[in-house]
Protein backbone atom coordinates (compact mmCIF):
# COMPACT_ATOMS: atom_id res chain seq x y z
CA UNK A 1 0.00 0.00 0.00
CA UNK A 2 1.07 4.01 -0.73
CA UNK A 3 -0.48 6.99 -0.26
CA UNK A 4 -0.22 10.52 0.31
CA UNK A 5 -2.10 12.14 3.47
CA UNK A 6 -2.56 16.18 3.49
CA UNK A 7 -3.55 18.42 6.30
CA UNK A 8 -1.77 17.27 8.78
CA UNK A 9 1.56 18.09 11.31
CA UNK A 10 3.50 16.17 13.80
CA UNK A 11 3.26 18.60 16.75
CA UNK A 12 5.68 17.09 19.37
CA UNK A 13 7.66 13.64 20.48
CA UNK A 14 8.50 12.07 23.79
CA UNK A 15 10.14 9.18 24.78
CA UNK A 16 10.24 7.51 28.19
CA UNK A 17 12.23 5.17 29.36
CA UNK A 18 12.82 3.03 32.55
CA UNK A 19 15.03 3.57 35.45
CA UNK A 20 16.30 0.44 35.55
CA UNK A 21 19.95 -0.78 33.62
CA UNK A 22 20.96 -3.75 32.20
CA UNK A 23 24.26 -4.02 31.05
CA UNK A 24 25.00 -6.40 28.50
CA UNK A 25 27.87 -7.46 29.89
CA UNK A 26 26.03 -8.93 32.80
CA UNK A 27 25.34 -12.00 30.63
CA UNK A 28 29.04 -12.98 30.80
CA UNK A 29 28.76 -15.67 33.65
CA UNK A 30 26.44 -17.46 31.43
CA UNK A 31 28.36 -16.96 28.42
CA UNK A 32 31.81 -16.95 27.51
CA UNK A 33 33.17 -12.92 28.37
CA UNK A 34 34.48 -13.27 24.69
CA UNK A 35 31.29 -13.94 23.10
CA UNK A 36 29.48 -11.45 24.87
CA UNK A 37 32.08 -8.54 23.98
CA UNK A 38 32.08 -10.19 20.17
CA UNK A 39 28.60 -9.49 20.28
CA UNK A 40 28.71 -6.04 21.99
CA UNK A 41 30.75 -4.94 19.33
CA UNK A 42 28.89 -5.59 16.12
CA UNK A 43 25.46 -3.92 18.04
CA UNK A 44 27.21 -1.27 19.74
CA UNK A 45 24.93 -1.63 22.62
CA UNK A 46 26.56 -1.70 25.46
CA UNK A 47 23.19 -1.32 28.12
CA UNK A 48 19.43 -1.55 27.82
CA UNK A 49 16.94 -0.08 30.19
CA UNK A 50 14.26 -2.75 31.19
CA UNK A 51 10.91 -2.41 33.16
CA UNK A 52 11.08 -3.75 36.82
CA UNK A 53 7.83 -5.83 37.31
CA UNK A 54 5.50 -3.17 38.14
CA UNK A 55 6.14 -1.02 34.99
CA UNK A 56 3.89 -1.89 31.83
CA UNK A 57 4.44 -0.60 28.61
CA UNK A 58 1.46 2.08 28.87
CA UNK A 59 2.84 2.86 32.24
CA UNK A 60 5.72 4.12 30.06
CA UNK A 61 3.50 6.00 26.93
CA UNK A 62 1.77 7.31 29.98
CA UNK A 63 4.51 9.37 31.51
CA UNK A 64 5.32 10.04 27.71
CA UNK A 65 2.23 11.66 27.07
CA UNK A 66 2.03 13.92 31.04
CA UNK A 67 5.47 15.28 29.61
CA UNK A 68 3.99 16.00 26.00
CA UNK A 69 0.94 17.76 27.89
CA UNK A 70 3.32 19.31 30.13
CA UNK A 71 5.29 20.80 27.85
CA UNK A 72 3.20 21.94 24.94
CA UNK A 73 0.54 22.93 27.34
CA UNK A 74 -2.23 20.70 25.64
CA UNK A 75 -4.41 18.58 27.84
CA UNK A 76 -5.41 15.49 27.22
CA UNK A 77 -9.03 17.13 27.05
CA UNK A 78 -8.13 18.39 23.79
CA UNK A 79 -7.38 15.23 21.89
CA UNK A 80 -10.71 13.11 20.10
CA UNK A 81 -8.14 10.64 18.81
CA UNK A 82 -5.74 7.96 20.81
CA UNK A 83 -3.71 4.82 18.85
CA UNK A 84 -1.96 2.48 21.16
CA UNK A 85 0.84 0.37 19.32
CA UNK A 86 2.33 -2.52 21.18
CA UNK A 87 3.16 -6.45 21.46
CA UNK A 88 3.19 -5.73 25.06
CA UNK A 89 -0.46 -4.49 26.02
CA UNK A 90 -1.67 -4.87 29.95
CA UNK A 91 -3.88 -7.33 29.42
CA UNK A 92 -5.28 -9.99 26.67
CA UNK A 93 -8.58 -7.63 27.02
CA UNK A 94 -9.84 -4.71 27.16
CA UNK A 95 -7.73 -2.87 24.75
CA UNK A 96 -5.23 -0.95 26.44
CA UNK A 97 -6.28 1.95 24.73
CA UNK A 98 -9.83 2.27 26.31
CA UNK A 99 -7.23 2.20 30.01
CA UNK A 100 -5.24 5.59 28.43
CA UNK A 101 -7.98 7.04 27.37
CA UNK A 102 -9.39 7.42 31.04
CA UNK A 103 -6.17 7.71 32.80
CA UNK A 104 -5.22 10.89 30.89
CA UNK A 105 -8.16 12.56 30.58
CA UNK A 106 -8.94 11.59 27.13
CA UNK A 107 -12.98 12.27 26.55
CA UNK A 108 -15.15 9.14 26.06
CA UNK A 109 -15.91 10.80 22.49
CA UNK A 110 -12.51 10.07 21.02
CA UNK A 111 -11.12 6.85 19.38
CA UNK A 112 -9.46 5.02 20.25
CA UNK A 113 -7.75 1.66 19.18
CA UNK A 114 -5.14 -0.71 19.67
CA UNK A 115 -2.67 -2.25 17.13
CA UNK A 116 -0.34 -5.19 17.16
CA UNK A 117 3.14 -4.29 15.77
CA UNK A 118 6.59 -3.84 16.38
CA UNK A 119 9.61 -2.29 14.60
CA UNK A 120 7.31 -0.94 12.28
CA UNK A 121 4.87 -0.06 14.92
CA UNK A 122 5.32 3.67 14.98
CA UNK A 123 4.80 3.96 11.33
CA UNK A 124 1.31 1.93 11.64
CA UNK A 125 0.73 4.45 14.27
CA UNK A 126 1.61 7.63 12.58
CA UNK A 127 -0.60 6.18 8.98
CA UNK A 128 -3.74 6.00 11.31
CA UNK A 129 -3.36 9.26 13.27
CA UNK A 130 -2.56 11.13 9.77
CA UNK A 131 -5.68 9.45 8.59
CA UNK A 132 -7.75 10.33 11.29
CA UNK A 133 -6.98 13.99 11.20
CA UNK A 134 -6.45 13.70 7.51
CA UNK A 135 -9.95 12.73 6.50
CA UNK A 136 -11.46 15.02 8.87
CA UNK A 137 -12.51 12.48 11.62
CA UNK A 138 -10.01 13.94 14.13
CA UNK A 139 -8.75 17.34 15.22
CA UNK A 140 -5.76 16.47 17.33
CA UNK A 141 -4.42 12.46 17.90
CA UNK A 142 -2.75 10.86 20.51
CA UNK A 143 0.06 8.11 19.29
CA UNK A 144 1.43 5.97 21.66
CA UNK A 145 3.86 3.37 20.74
CA UNK A 146 6.27 1.12 22.86
CA UNK A 147 7.59 -2.75 23.67
CA UNK A 148 8.22 -3.93 27.23
CA UNK A 149 10.30 -7.13 25.59
CA UNK A 150 12.53 -7.53 28.22
CA UNK A 151 9.25 -8.97 29.64
CA UNK A 152 9.43 -11.62 27.05
CA UNK A 153 13.16 -12.82 26.69
CA UNK A 154 14.23 -15.57 28.50
CA UNK A 155 16.48 -14.70 30.82
CA UNK A 156 19.02 -16.99 29.71
CA UNK A 157 18.78 -16.26 25.80
CA UNK A 158 21.47 -13.77 24.49
CA UNK A 159 20.41 -13.45 21.08
CA UNK A 160 17.68 -11.11 22.44
CA UNK A 161 18.39 -9.95 25.58
CA UNK A 162 21.77 -8.83 24.42
CA UNK A 163 19.52 -6.56 22.49
CA UNK A 164 16.01 -5.78 23.31
CA UNK A 165 15.79 -2.37 25.61
CA UNK A 166 12.03 -1.24 26.85
CA UNK A 167 10.68 2.38 26.16
CA UNK A 168 7.54 4.06 25.63
CA UNK A 169 6.49 7.07 23.34
CA UNK A 170 3.85 9.74 22.57
CA UNK A 171 3.07 11.89 19.22
CA UNK A 172 0.91 14.26 19.17
CA UNK A 173 -0.41 14.61 15.15
CA UNK A 174 -2.72 17.38 14.43
CA UNK A 175 -4.70 19.62 11.44
CA UNK A 176 -1.66 21.50 9.85
CA UNK A 177 0.02 22.49 6.35
CA UNK A 178 2.24 19.34 6.06
CA UNK A 179 1.95 16.25 4.13
CA UNK A 180 2.79 12.95 4.97
CA UNK A 181 3.36 10.10 2.42
CA UNK A 182 3.85 6.17 3.35
CA UNK A 183 4.12 2.76 1.77
CA UNK A 184 4.29 -0.49 3.51
CA UNK A 185 4.63 -3.94 2.63
CA UNK A 186 5.10 -7.12 4.17
CA UNK A 187 5.36 -10.94 3.98
CA UNK A 188 3.12 -13.16 6.51
CA UNK A 189 4.64 -16.37 5.14
CA UNK A 190 7.71 -15.71 7.71
CA UNK A 191 5.85 -15.17 10.84
CA UNK A 192 7.51 -17.84 12.73
CA UNK A 193 11.36 -16.26 12.11
CA UNK A 194 10.03 -13.37 14.77
CA UNK A 195 7.42 -15.03 17.11
CA UNK A 196 6.14 -15.55 20.89
CA UNK A 197 4.79 -19.08 19.36
CA UNK A 198 3.09 -19.73 23.11
CA UNK A 199 0.24 -18.34 25.24
CA UNK A 200 -2.16 -16.77 22.56
CA UNK A 201 -5.35 -19.12 21.25
CA UNK A 202 -3.21 -21.20 19.18
CA UNK A 203 -0.29 -22.36 21.31
CA UNK A 204 -1.95 -21.84 24.63
CA UNK A 205 -0.30 -20.62 27.79
CA UNK A 206 0.28 -23.82 29.92
CA UNK A 207 3.07 -24.95 32.86
CA UNK A 208 4.72 -27.35 29.79
CA UNK A 209 4.78 -24.03 27.39
CA UNK A 210 6.20 -21.52 29.69
CA UNK A 211 9.10 -23.84 30.93
CA UNK A 212 12.55 -23.11 29.49
CA UNK A 213 14.36 -25.64 27.52
CA UNK A 214 17.84 -25.51 25.57
CA UNK A 215 17.14 -24.17 22.08
CA UNK A 216 19.75 -23.86 19.41
CA UNK A 217 23.41 -21.76 20.21
CA UNK A 218 23.12 -22.77 24.08
CA UNK A 219 19.74 -20.13 24.42
CA UNK A 220 17.42 -21.10 26.57
CA UNK A 221 13.59 -19.75 26.11
CA UNK A 222 10.02 -21.07 26.63
CA UNK A 223 7.05 -21.05 24.06
CA UNK A 224 6.29 -17.98 25.94
CA UNK A 225 9.58 -16.08 25.14
CA UNK A 226 10.20 -14.07 22.61
CA UNK A 227 12.31 -16.10 19.35
CA UNK A 228 13.92 -14.69 16.61
CA UNK A 229 16.13 -16.23 14.31
CA UNK A 230 18.60 -13.82 13.88
CA UNK A 231 19.95 -15.18 10.24
CA UNK A 232 16.64 -14.72 8.63
CA UNK A 233 16.03 -11.44 10.46
CA UNK A 234 18.79 -10.41 8.34
CA UNK A 235 18.36 -11.48 5.30
CA UNK A 236 14.83 -9.47 5.87
CA UNK A 237 16.90 -6.87 6.07
CA UNK A 238 19.43 -7.12 3.22
CA UNK A 239 17.26 -7.94 1.08
CA UNK A 240 13.57 -7.16 1.45
CA UNK A 241 14.33 -3.98 3.02
CA UNK A 242 16.72 -2.84 0.71
CA UNK A 243 14.58 -3.40 -2.47
CA UNK A 244 11.63 -1.99 -0.41
CA UNK A 245 13.39 1.49 0.65
CA UNK A 246 15.08 1.81 -2.91
CA UNK A 247 11.72 1.23 -4.58
CA UNK A 248 10.18 3.78 -2.19
CA UNK A 249 12.91 6.72 -2.39
CA UNK A 250 12.38 5.74 -6.57
CA UNK A 251 8.52 6.54 -6.63
CA UNK A 252 8.78 9.30 -4.32
CA UNK A 253 11.14 10.85 -6.93
CA UNK A 254 13.40 12.53 -4.04
CA UNK A 255 16.89 12.29 -4.71
CA UNK A 256 18.54 10.40 -1.55
CA UNK A 257 20.43 13.78 -0.60
CA UNK A 258 17.14 15.93 -0.39
CA UNK A 259 16.45 13.83 2.57
CA UNK A 260 18.03 15.45 5.69
CA UNK A 261 17.32 12.78 8.27
CA UNK A 262 16.19 8.77 7.14
CA UNK A 263 15.81 7.19 10.82
CA UNK A 264 15.82 3.30 10.50
CA UNK A 265 14.23 1.11 13.00
CA UNK A 266 17.30 0.61 15.14
CA UNK A 267 18.00 -2.78 15.53
CA UNK A 268 21.59 -2.76 16.18
CA UNK A 269 24.27 -0.70 14.62
CA UNK A 270 25.25 -2.98 12.33
CA UNK A 271 22.30 -3.74 10.79
CA UNK A 272 21.08 0.07 10.46
CA UNK A 273 25.27 0.90 8.86
CA UNK A 274 24.91 -2.16 6.38
CA UNK A 275 21.32 -0.44 5.61
CA UNK A 276 22.86 2.44 4.74
CA UNK A 277 25.82 1.51 3.27
CA UNK A 278 23.57 -0.80 0.46
CA UNK A 279 21.13 1.83 -0.06
CA UNK A 280 24.02 4.55 -0.73
CA UNK A 281 22.87 7.15 2.05
CA UNK A 282 25.44 9.41 3.51
CA UNK A 283 25.76 7.96 6.88
CA UNK A 284 25.96 11.72 8.60
CA UNK A 285 22.13 11.33 7.92
CA UNK A 286 21.34 8.14 9.60
CA UNK A 287 21.80 8.22 12.94
CA UNK A 288 22.37 4.96 15.06
CA UNK A 289 21.03 5.58 18.47
CA UNK A 290 21.51 2.06 19.98
CA UNK A 291 24.90 2.24 22.35
CA UNK A 292 23.14 2.82 25.85
CA UNK A 293 19.25 2.16 25.00
CA UNK A 294 19.54 -0.80 22.55
CA UNK A 295 16.47 -1.76 20.27
CA UNK A 296 13.82 -0.65 21.59
CA UNK A 297 11.29 -2.22 19.23
CA UNK A 298 8.18 0.23 18.18
CA UNK A 299 9.67 2.63 20.33
CA UNK A 300 13.05 2.91 18.58
CA UNK A 301 12.01 5.20 15.91
CA UNK A 302 10.93 8.14 17.95
CA UNK A 303 13.96 7.25 20.96
CA UNK A 304 16.31 7.70 17.83
CA UNK A 305 14.21 10.66 17.09
CA UNK A 306 14.30 12.62 20.34
CA UNK A 307 17.99 11.41 20.96
CA UNK A 308 19.44 12.93 17.65
CA UNK A 309 16.99 15.95 17.80
CA UNK A 310 16.15 16.64 21.18
CA UNK A 311 16.13 20.09 22.66
CA UNK A 312 19.93 19.98 24.14
CA UNK A 313 21.12 17.86 21.24
CA UNK A 314 19.50 19.20 17.73
CA UNK A 315 21.68 22.89 18.48
CA UNK A 316 24.89 21.28 17.66
CA UNK A 317 24.22 19.80 14.75
CA UNK A 318 21.18 22.00 12.46
CA UNK A 319 19.45 19.79 10.26
CA UNK A 320 17.18 19.94 7.28
CA UNK A 321 14.04 18.33 8.42
CA UNK A 322 11.90 19.21 5.67
CA UNK A 323 12.44 15.94 4.23
CA UNK A 324 12.47 13.04 6.79
CA UNK A 325 12.18 9.67 6.20
CA UNK A 326 11.19 6.99 8.62
CA UNK A 327 11.66 3.42 8.00
CA UNK A 328 10.42 0.38 10.32
CA UNK A 329 11.05 -3.53 9.42
CA UNK A 330 10.53 -6.49 11.80
CA UNK A 331 8.13 -8.54 13.63
CA UNK A 332 5.60 -9.61 10.43
CA UNK A 333 7.36 -9.47 8.80
CA UNK A 334 6.37 -5.98 8.00
CA UNK A 335 8.08 -2.65 6.24
CA UNK A 336 6.81 0.56 6.67
CA UNK A 337 8.16 4.38 5.42
CA UNK A 338 6.83 7.76 6.09
CA UNK A 339 8.38 10.57 4.20
CA UNK A 340 7.22 14.22 5.99
CA UNK A 341 8.53 17.85 7.46
CA UNK A 342 9.34 17.37 10.76
CA UNK A 343 11.12 20.80 11.22
CA UNK A 344 8.44 22.26 13.10
CA UNK A 345 8.02 19.69 15.37
CA UNK A 346 9.19 19.45 19.17
CA UNK A 347 11.57 17.16 20.16
CA UNK A 348 11.55 16.51 24.27
CA UNK A 349 14.30 14.88 26.18
CA UNK A 350 14.52 11.62 26.76
CA UNK A 351 13.34 10.63 30.41
CA UNK A 352 13.30 8.11 32.92
CA UNK A 353 10.78 6.58 35.52
CA UNK A 354 10.23 6.22 37.75
CA UNK B 1 39.41 -17.81 -5.68
CA UNK B 2 39.04 -13.89 -4.67
CA UNK B 3 41.47 -13.15 -1.64
CA UNK B 4 38.89 -11.09 -0.47
CA UNK B 5 36.81 -13.72 0.14
CA UNK B 6 39.05 -15.99 1.63
CA UNK B 7 40.65 -12.89 4.13
CA UNK B 8 37.17 -11.93 5.05
CA UNK B 9 36.06 -15.61 6.34
CA UNK B 10 39.62 -15.66 8.46
CA UNK B 11 38.74 -11.94 9.83
CA UNK B 12 34.88 -13.30 11.26
CA UNK B 13 36.12 -16.50 12.57
CA UNK B 14 39.62 -14.22 14.20
CA UNK B 15 42.20 -16.43 12.42
CA UNK B 16 44.76 -15.56 10.04
CA UNK B 17 44.13 -16.06 6.42
CA UNK B 18 47.10 -18.85 5.33
CA UNK B 19 45.29 -20.83 8.55
CA UNK B 20 42.70 -21.53 6.14
CA UNK B 21 42.21 -23.21 2.59
CA UNK B 22 39.92 -24.75 0.46
CA UNK B 23 39.06 -27.42 2.29
CA UNK B 24 39.05 -26.16 5.56
CA UNK B 25 35.97 -28.07 7.18
CA UNK B 26 33.71 -24.90 8.90
CA UNK B 27 33.14 -26.96 12.16
CA UNK B 28 36.89 -26.55 12.69
CA UNK B 29 36.74 -23.02 12.32
CA UNK B 30 35.98 -22.05 16.25
CA UNK B 31 34.38 -18.90 15.72
CA UNK B 32 31.75 -20.08 12.78
CA UNK B 33 28.94 -19.36 14.85
CA UNK B 34 25.38 -18.16 13.89
CA UNK B 35 26.73 -14.54 14.50
CA UNK B 36 29.72 -15.18 11.86
CA UNK B 37 27.00 -16.63 9.22
CA UNK B 38 25.28 -13.24 9.75
CA UNK B 39 28.52 -11.68 8.86
CA UNK B 40 29.52 -13.34 6.35
CA UNK B 41 25.70 -12.71 4.63
CA UNK B 42 26.05 -9.09 5.10
CA UNK B 43 29.39 -9.73 3.64
CA UNK B 44 28.48 -11.26 0.24
CA UNK B 45 25.76 -9.10 -0.05
CA UNK B 46 27.99 -5.83 0.27
CA UNK B 47 30.77 -7.20 -1.91
CA UNK B 48 29.03 -9.27 -4.52
CA UNK B 49 25.81 -8.02 -4.33
CA UNK B 50 24.56 -11.47 -3.67
CA UNK B 51 21.70 -13.08 -0.95
CA UNK B 52 22.49 -16.64 -0.06
CA UNK B 53 19.92 -18.93 0.81
CA UNK B 54 19.71 -19.55 4.29
CA UNK B 55 20.00 -23.41 3.25
CA UNK B 56 22.48 -23.16 1.27
CA UNK B 57 24.64 -21.84 4.45
CA UNK B 58 23.10 -24.58 6.40
CA UNK B 59 24.53 -27.33 4.31
CA UNK B 60 27.89 -26.17 3.35
CA UNK B 61 30.66 -28.29 5.35
CA UNK B 62 33.99 -26.02 3.73
CA UNK B 63 34.98 -22.99 2.65
CA UNK B 64 35.38 -24.21 -0.55
CA UNK B 65 30.97 -24.87 -0.39
CA UNK B 66 30.65 -21.46 0.76
CA UNK B 67 32.76 -19.88 -2.42
CA UNK B 68 30.99 -22.46 -4.61
CA UNK B 69 27.60 -21.24 -3.62
CA UNK B 70 28.89 -17.36 -4.09
CA UNK B 71 30.36 -18.51 -7.39
CA UNK B 72 26.75 -20.11 -8.85
CA UNK B 73 25.02 -16.92 -7.66
CA UNK B 74 27.21 -15.15 -9.30
CA UNK B 75 26.58 -17.17 -12.52
CA UNK B 76 22.78 -16.68 -12.44
CA UNK B 77 23.36 -13.18 -11.75
CA UNK B 78 25.33 -12.65 -15.40
CA UNK B 79 22.56 -15.27 -17.22
CA UNK B 80 19.58 -12.45 -15.33
CA UNK B 81 18.89 -15.02 -12.75
CA UNK B 82 19.67 -13.22 -9.75
CA UNK B 83 16.15 -13.59 -7.98
CA UNK B 84 16.05 -16.95 -7.94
Amino acid sequence: MKGRLEGISVRSVACVVPRKIFRIAELAPEFPIREIQKIIDNSGIEQVHIADERTTTSDLCERAALKLFRETGISGTEMDGLVFVSQTPDYILPATSHILQSKLGIPGEAFTVDINQGCCGYIYALFIAALLVSSGCCNRVLAMVGDTISKLTGPKDRSVRALMGDCGSATIIEKGDKSISFCFSGDGSRYRSLIVPAGGSRNPYSPESSSPSCGENGNWRSGTDLYMDGLEIMKFALNDVVEFVAATLEEQKIPREKIGLYVFHQANRFIVETLAKLLGLPLGNVPVEVTDVGNTSSASIPLALVRTLGKNRGKDHPRDLTNTMLIGFGVGLSCGTAITDLSETVFLEMEEYP
Amino acid sequence: MDKAFIDKIAEICEVKSQSIELDTPLSTLQNWDSMATVAFVVFVKTQYDINLSGMALRKANTVRDLWTNVQEKMEGAETGERKA
